[in-house]
């Protein structure tokens, strides 16, 4: 059982390297759960351990990717570099598609809010008058 | 080195690159950042096989295993190296770069 504060120095550590990680998601998820194996095999042999001993052993966040990077095969790593280029580009393209969407939208609805209030108007007015020619 | 870890019998990561530094009187440490990427290469190509172990309550652990594939590209990269080792320690021992322990022990 980690202490607290080895479990949130781990969870941040493994944070980053999620984040540093260029990789298919696939890849980094196999990589990192065997990380945690590792680590937790690590910890078997020394209880006493701190995040630094884990550091000191393992690498640094930055040097986990680093190694990572100079271990693939180039293609393997352009077609990763590639995945993660089109992920990001398809989100940001969708989000927008998302956002002009919904302008249109709420354009639209404007429009045809301001039609039937105008109409209204006219309605009422013409009423008013009617009422003001009877003497009323 | 990791196929002729596996040689011996089937390892898990953390095992594998502890192996590898006792053997090597800590001569080659290989981080786990290195390693891993290895092992899915050579299970990709079907030199080694992966399969998963639960251990305790949480952990798995995944074995690697080496295939009758793996061990014949063993063999083949194992006399590829003696060969460019034996090369490399003739031209050393032409140019008297080589000690009389050395060549005794390489029997050149």
């Amino acid at each position: 059982m980690l202490g607290n504060h080895l479990q949130y120095d781990l969870d941040t550590y493994f944070h980053k390297i999620n984040k540093l990680m260029v990789c298919k998601g696939s890849r980094k998820k196999k990589l990192i759960e065997e990380l945690k194996a590792s680590i937790e095999d690590f910890l078997d042999d020394h209880p006493e351990a701190s995040i630094h001993d884990i550091v000191g052993r393992f690498g640094t966040p930055e040097d986990i990717a680093i190694d990572y990077i100079s271990s693939v095969e180039g293609s393997e790593f352009g077609n990763d570099l590639n995945s993660a280029r089109f992920i990001k580009r398809a989100a940001l393209f969708v989000g927008l598609a998302i956002v002009i969407i919904f302008c249109v939208l709420c354009i639209f609805c404007y429009l045809k809010n301001a039609e039937s209030a105008d109409g209204f108007t006219d309605f009422g007015v013409a009423e008013g008058i009617k009422l003001l020619k009877n003497g009323g | 080195m990791l196929l002729t870890l596996l040689n011996i019998r089937d390892m898990y990561g953390y095992q594998l690159s502890q192996e590898l530094a006792k053997r090597s009187d800590n001569m080659f440490i290989l981080r786990e950042g290195s390693m891993y990427p290895t092992l899915y290469r050579l299970v990709e190509k079907g030199y080694i096989s992966d399969r998963r172990e639960k251990v305790g309550k949480r952990r798995t652990r995944v074995y690697y295993h080496l295939e009758p594939s793996g061990l014949k590209y063993l063999n083949y990269i194992k006399s590829e190296y003696l060969s460019i080792n034996e090369g490399v320690l003739k031209i050393l021992n032409y140019s008297g770069g080589i000690s009389d322990n050395v060549r005794k022990s390489f029997a050149i």
